[in-house]
């Protein structure tokens, strides 16, 4: 029971981080009213899911784990990039929240179509975020309902279901209830760290998928230490994409997308004026 | 849903930025929240549906099983068929797992998350070789995958045309190989020649011709590797460069007659080239050509015009390039003249569309043709192509490149 509830864990983990992080920014930034959408993008992913799992399983046919391999690679690479141009946007806001201007934060979202535009595409990402990591969760789900013979692994993991879903409920709730400011501040920082895990998870599905086959030697083995289907080891792979035997590709690529992304968040801002603004705010 | 009501009321005593955003359509959204939960509830129904059908019914009968134990596969080692296997893969360990079959480090076909106690198929249509398993954790020995050919797989490689098909056309490259090779001999003895003699503009006009003999066999280059390595080998790749020993054959008699190199050194540097010329013409006489090399040598010559040698850096003192692009050109489409009707046959509008890319590319290089060319060239100096003009030409030569690769596909040669 210990393991299905960990594996669903891990796979929901990753999804509920991505709709928490677009709920919370989608309520601090004054788009409460796209709620009723986020959870119809949901639905729909989950759906599309049940719907692929329970299809293929009629036909008996193979899950094809190559295709949805690319699927994966292709969305992690879709989030990173949706995600830091957040993580960005954040950080030019921010500054007129410190100024006191809030205005302005406003005004950037009142511009009618583009803002329409951008919610849109934040929903898009929950749908897709969702069905990602559904597809392999709903045919995971199938093999516990029709090989236990107990109620222990069917349990289990929709335990981990639940889990997921109230770590991403977690993230919302936190989100929301810092100020603007500090939340800019924080959720930047842990959308990049976020980011780069899928990044590098993205890397290893590109792998799978037999697309991308260079830079394979394993940079490190802590399956032993801190096995990626344990329960810490759990967490850290559906929130920071932790692998236990990552190959030396997926290493370079989180480490060269943190490193870059981390410097360009945390350098100052070129002009002075914002430290007489800070203490006004 | 009921969580979200909660943190909208949380939300409200802190929140300024409540309500300014667009919103969207409220009829329309319940609409769509509506269909959402329907679907959803469909999906649910389905998914109940075929979870409760029987599992482990089908074609499970001729599955190969395997079984991950803590430490091993069990059996460490397979043997099957080649073409469609199934594998039931049962995990007797007490950690999820994953089993892959491996070639090298490609993934060939995999399954994730198989947990303790859980089995998994996998079906997997698989060419004779040995293949990797991975059997649990990645300190655990690697399995070994035997793939036995069959009939069938034997018939699929059979449907690749046989070494017999390209008799012909292998016969016939290789006269056209000793026939270039015949003419480099004759250019390179007048060349040595007036340079022994110290006719300088002469063997400067002799240049460009004995170059374009030997650069119609580059294709076939990879078979004499050795010779072409003195014969064009150039100075860059030499730890001295020009002043390097081993500099020679057609760039360092480039480098005296139309660089800085000056007359020294150029006799022996002829003369040498002379020698490796009849060198040449003898190996080519009994070479055996196969159909895959003589494919991948005209791909790889055919990327190298579109890339390096339009860069003006290949004849970088006689500028003869536009010459030295004529001549692989030439001898690519000998190569592909000869397996263009065993091409037609499989794919006729991939063996036109090869056709209409050496038109465009000679069409291209065509527009440069000149009287009084550098070094006895047909065409004018490189350097009197400007940007443009290089980049048409390397486009051109991209496209024949890329035309090309797929009628080698289509022949089962790449």
């Amino acid at each position: 029971m210990l393991i299905p509830f960990l594996i669903m864990l891990r796979e929901g983990i990753e999804a509920a981080l991505i709709v928490g992080i677009v709920a919370g920014y989608l309520r601090q930034t004054g788009r409460g009213a796209w709620m009723p959408a986020v959870w119809a993008g949901i639905m729909l992913a989950a759906a599309l899911s049940l719907f692929v799992g329970a299809a293929l399983q009629m036909v008996s046919a193979e899950f094809p784990q190559k295709a949805q391999e690319l699927f994966e690679a292709l969305v992690g690479l879709v989030a990173v990039g949706v995600l830091t141009s957040m993580v960005f946007w954040m950080r030019k806001a921010s500054r007129s929240i410190a100024a006191g201007l809030r205005q302005s934060v406003e005004s950037a979202f009142s511009g009618g179509a583009s803002a329409a535009r951008q919610g849109y595409a934040l929903i898009a990402m929950v749908f897709f975020a969702v069905a990602r990591e559904g597809l392999e969760s709903v045919f995971f789900l199938l093999a516990t309902f029709q090989q236990s013979s107990g109620y222990g692994a069917p349990l289990g993991a929709l335990l981990g279901l639940a889990v997921a879903a109230a770590v991403g409920y977690g993230i919302y709730v936190g989100g929301v209830r810092l100020d603007l400011r500090r939340f800019f501040r924080w959720t930047g920082i842990f959308i990049l760290v976020v980011a780069a895990g899928i990044l590098s998870g993205s890397v290893r599905a590109l792998h799978e998928a037999g697309l991308w086959n260079g830079l394979q030697a394993v940079a490190f083995d802590l399956s032993r230490v801190l096995p990626a289907d344990g329960a810490l080891g759990a967490v850290f792979a559906g929130i920071f994409g932790y692998h236990d035997t990552p190959a030396v590709g997926e290493v370079i690529a989180y480490a060269a997308y943190l490193a870059i992304a981390l410097f360009l968040f945390l350098r100052p801002p070129p002009q002075g004026p914002r430290d007489a603004r800070l203490e006004n705010a | 849903m009921s969580e979200t009501g909660s943190a909208r009321k949380g939300r409200a005593d802190g929140g300024a930025s409540r309500g300014a955003g667009p919103r969207p359509p409220a009829r329309g959204m319940k609409l769509v929240l509506a269909g959402s939960a329907l679907l959803l509830a469909a999906g649910l129904a389905a998914f109940y549906f075929a979870s409760s059908r029987q599992a482990g019914q089908g074609a499970d009968g001729d599955a190969v099983q395997v079984t991950i134990n803590a430490g091993n596969c069990d059996p460490q080692e397979l043997t099957v068929p080649a073409g469609q296997v199934s594998f039931r893969i049962l995990n007797r360990s007490e950690r999820a797992v994953e089993w892959e079959i491996l070639d090298g480090v490609m993934v060939v076909e995999e399954r994730e998350n198989i947990a303790p106690g859980f089995t998994q198929t996998l079906r997997a249509r698989l060419a004779p070789g040995d293949y990797a398993i991975t059997c649990g954790l990645l300190s655990n020995p690697r399995g070994v995958l035997h793939v036995t050919p069959t009939a069938e797989s034997d018939a699929a490689l059979a449907a690749r045309p046989a070494l017999a098909d390209f008799v012909g056309a292998l016969a016939e490259y290789r006269v056209y190989l000793a026939m270039q090779a015949s003419a480099l001999e004759g250019q390179a003895r007048k060349l040595a020649e007036a340079v022994a003699a110290g006719r300088l503009d002469e063997a400067r006009a002799l240049y460009a011709p004995a170059r374009l003999a030997y650069q119609r066999m580059e294709t076939a280059a990879d078979l004499y590797a050795d010779l072409d390595a003195r014969m064009d080998g150039k100075a860059d790749y030499l730890a001295q460069r020009e002043q390097d020993p081993a500099f020679a054959g057609f760039h360092r008699l480039e480098y005296g007659l139309f660089g800085p190199g000056g007359e020294d050194g150029l006799a022996p540097a002829a003369q040498q080239l002379l020698a490796d010329a009849q060198a040449l013409r003898q190996r080519v006489r009994e070479l055996s050509v196969a159909p895959e090399r003589l494919a991948a040598g005209a791909s790889r010559l055919a990327a190298d015009m579109a890339s390096y040698k339009t860069g003006g850096q290949e004849d970088r003192y006689a500028h003869t390039d536009l010459s030295t692009l004529q001549g692989n050109l030439d001898g690519l489409r000998k190569v592909a003249a000869l397996l263009q009707p065993l091409a037609r046959r499989r794919d006729a509008a991939q063996a036109d569309r090869v056709d209409r890319a050496f038109g465009q590319a000679q069409a291209e290089l065509a527009k440069h043709r000149g009287d009084g060319g550098p070094a006895g060239s047909a065409f004018v100096s490189y350097e009197r192509l400007d940007d443009a003009a290089r980049k048409a030409l390397a486009g051109r030569l991209q496209a024949l490149a890329d035309e090309l690769g797929r009628m080698y596909a289509v022949l089962g040669l790449d």
